[in-house]
């Protein structure tokens, strides 16, 4: 049921946007970046659901919970990157997406040294 | 989420065009190129509070 309504707002964004497209270009990327807000608002319960079964099965394995603080934040800045990313290019802005595809890349990098140096020194503790 | 809002932008995308070429028609350049910018402003606040709304939405959502 939530996939339809997914569909047809698809559907109808797409219309107005491409129905905007030659006399009133701004509105048109302003239209698709609401379609697709509205879209993500109808599925996100789906996805809260899912999140929390999988922090659950993570408490189980009993490890620490500071790496999936730092997994979670992975996903949060790869999804709204990838959204930006979306939205500038259909706005056929390639530069700033790439932009906002590398910002997005170094900080989980950043976020993800802390992790590498862990598994460093387990690796060197048990090989020695 | 209602989906009236992309309606709402629609109207006012499709206006301000309208009023656009009637005020080139009319010979006043500047005054068309004012109402483009005021439609865009207005469709502008309404565009970043809903942006606002999807980051406060992401971040409960991955509990951050």
């Amino acid at each position: 049921m939530e996939f339809i309504k997914i569909v047809t707002i698809g559907i109808i964004g797409t219309f107005l946007a491409l129905s905007l497209k030659k006399n009133a270009p701004e509105f048109s990327v302003a239209v698709i970046i609401i379609t697709g807000i509205i879209m993500v608002f109808t599925i996100i319960g789906k996805l809260s659901e899912s999140i929390n079964a999988l922090k659950d099965i993570y408490l189980k394995t009993g490890l620490d919970f500071s790496y999936m603080k730092i997994v979670m934040k992975v996903m949060a800045i790869a999804y709204i990157s990838e959204f930006a990313v979306q939205i500038c290019k259909d706005a056929q802005c390639g530069l700033i997406a790439s932009k906002i595809e590398i910002g997005g890349k170094i900080i989980i990098l950043s976020l993800s040294v802390p992790i590498i140096t862990e598994l460093i020194n387990t690796v060197t503790t048990i090989l020695s | 989420m209602d989906i009236s809002i992309v309606f709402r932008i629609a109207a006012v995308g499709i206006l301000v065009a309208v009023l656009n070429q009637v005020l080139i028609r009319a010979g006043r350049e500047e005054q068309a190129m004012m109402t483009t910018l005021a439609g865009l402003v207005v469709v502008l606040f309404w565009v970043i509070h809903y942006i606002s709304n999807l980051f406060d939405t992401v971040q409960t959502l991955f509990q951050l």
